[in-house]
């Protein structure tokens, strides 16, 4: 409870330094280069519970407990909604600064292929009525699609060069402004807190649905 | 198995012995019913030909022809395949022999005969259409043993891709709609694979050490291996 | 100190605060939800 009551502020302290604190970069119209603090964490989260959802699979069939179903499952879930986020704001600033709401960038692509991953994911989860199989196969397909991905990394980046920003958001200057750093890996902790919190909510009403037959409204 | 046809000195059967001998049923099978076969020759032929019927050989300039003919034929080689492929393992579920199938070999066995019967589809599935693509769509290759290495690897990657989602869509419901959804994101690197290398072959810039065959090798060993490992889990009741 | 970004400061902290109440408020119905489950075991 105090931790998720420190969170909520935490966060909102990273919300007022990203804005009021730090300064824009040189080299970004207007304010945009502030994406940075939302943008990234997102994307990173949305990686890490591609891992997770990956290692709670691995999990699930070495030992076919269903606390580690729920985790994967929930992670899934989780990943799809931070990629879609993700998506969403990096297409806005792809609009407002490379004049286009996409470009087929590198991880533009990379993540499209995730979001298909994670859409046939659900798919497969809806299409097996026999729960103990359904859950194997979510595992396995999961696995599956883990493994295509030191592919994109091979092929990916071949077709067309990155229009993304690199470490530095400053192009005239080496390495990270200080003041922007330290907001971002804030930011970053501050992302990461709240998906292990809503990891931790999904796990449980997952558990309650395998209890018992969830009712119309439960958790609406 | 023992005694039977393919057994080997020892008396008991190997996993290659039994992958063939499901290999050579699901190949008699496949000749008396040519279901998968049809489907798979009829709608490459038909989107091989709707393709050029409404491009042509002509519309398209030569300087952008390399790329836009190895988009097109592997866009038509990978649906032709996502459209059929899955028959090996819903033909069993659908005429009940999934439980015998099940005795009567091993799962790493019944995986192999499966991408055995996969790969002759495919086979024949290239067989038919690249040679006709280059026909009709007048495609100029420079290198043409790597253009057919290409290919050939590309084919045992969809193979090597789709086997164990076939397993598994055809112990669910909506198998055909969730096969292409399955099948398609863990087939998109080897997809962007294939159109990159068939476009070096056909350009004559070298062939960078055919760095894309090879990588379509990479990706035919590791599916296999990791399908390997997995099918028993997707197989055993 | 550029003009609106204060407006869009306020914005993103009512939009944070809203999501962080439904979580709470989230919290709290599982939990209930939970003792009731465990409840009806006994």
């Amino acid at each position: 409870m105090i931790l998720k009551a420190m969170l909520s502020i935490w966060m909102a302290v990273i919300i007022v330094a990203a804005f009021l604190y730090t300064e824009a970069a040189v080299g970004f119209p207007g304010e945009t280069s502030r994406i940075l603090f939302f943008h990234v964490p997102q994307a990173w989260v949305a990686t890490l519970s591609f891992l997770v959802s990956m290692i709670a699979s691995a999990t699930y069939l070495a030992k076919r407990n269903l606390k580690a179903d729920y985790l994967a499952q929930s992670a899934a879930e989780l990943g799809f909604l931070f990629c879609v986020l993700a998506t969403v704001t990096g297409s806005i600033f792809a609009k407002a600064t490379w004049g286009s709401f996409w470009n087929w960038d590198p991880r533009e692509t990379s993540i499209v292929i995730l979001l298909m991953i994670y859409g046939a994911y659900f798919a497969l989860r809806s299409a097996v009525p026999d729960p103990e199989r359904k859950r194997v196969f979510a595992a396995v397909y999961s696995i599956l699609a883990f493994t295509t991905v030191p592919f994109l990394i091979f092929v990916v980046p071949r077709i067309t060069a990155s229009l993304h920003p690199e470490n530095t958001m400053n192009p005239t200057q080496p390495g990270m402004d200080p003041k922007t750093l330290k907001v971002f890996l804030g930011s970053l902790l501050a992302y990461t807190g709240l998906f292990v919190w809503m990891l931790r909510l999904k796990m449980r009403i997952l558990r309650l649905e395998g209890l018992k037959e969830p009712r119309f409204g439960d958790f609406i | 198995m023992k005694g039977g046809r393919w057994t080997t000195q020892t008396g008991s059967s190997t996993y290659l012995s039994e992958a063939i001998a499901i290999w050579l049923r699901d190949l008699r099978i496949e000749f008396r019913t040519r279901y998968a076969v049809n489907a798979i020759l009829m709608f490459a032929v038909t989107t091989l030909v709707a393709v050029s019927f409404s491009i042509g050989s002509f519309r398209i300039e030569a300087s952008e022809k390399p790329f836009l003919y190895a988009v097109l034929l592997w866009i038509i080689l990978v649906f032709s395949a996502l459209s059929g492929l899955s028959r090996s393992f819903v033909k069993e579920e659908e005429a009940g022999t999934m439980d015998a199938l099940r005795l009567s070999a091993r799962p790493q066995a019944v995986f192999l005969g499966k991408l055995f019967f996969n790969l002759t589809l495919l086979g024949a599935l290239e067989l038919i259409i690249v040679p006709s693509f280059i026909l009709l769509m007048k495609y100029e290759i420079e290198y043409p043993g790597f253009f057919a290495a290409m290919i050939i690897s590309g084919g045992f990657g969809l193979g090597a891709g789709t086997t164990i989602v076939a397993a598994m869509i055809a112990q669910a419901s909506a198998r055909g709609a969730l096969f292409s959804a399955l099948s398609f994101p863990l087939l998109l690197p080897l997809m962007i694979t294939a159109i990159k290398g068939c476009e070096r072959a056909a350009i004559g810039m070298g062939t960078a050490g055919w760095a894309e065959v090879k990588i379509a090798v990479a990706y035919v060993m590791i599916m296999m291996v990791v399908s390997l490992f997995l099918f028993p889990l997707v197989w055993e009741e | 100190m550029k003009e609106g970004l204060g407006f869009v400061t306020g914005v993103n902290l009512i939009i944070w605060f809203g999501i962080a109440f439904y979580l709470f408020v989230l919290d709290r119905r599982i939990k209930k939800l939970e003792q009731e489950s465990t409840d009806k075991d006994r």
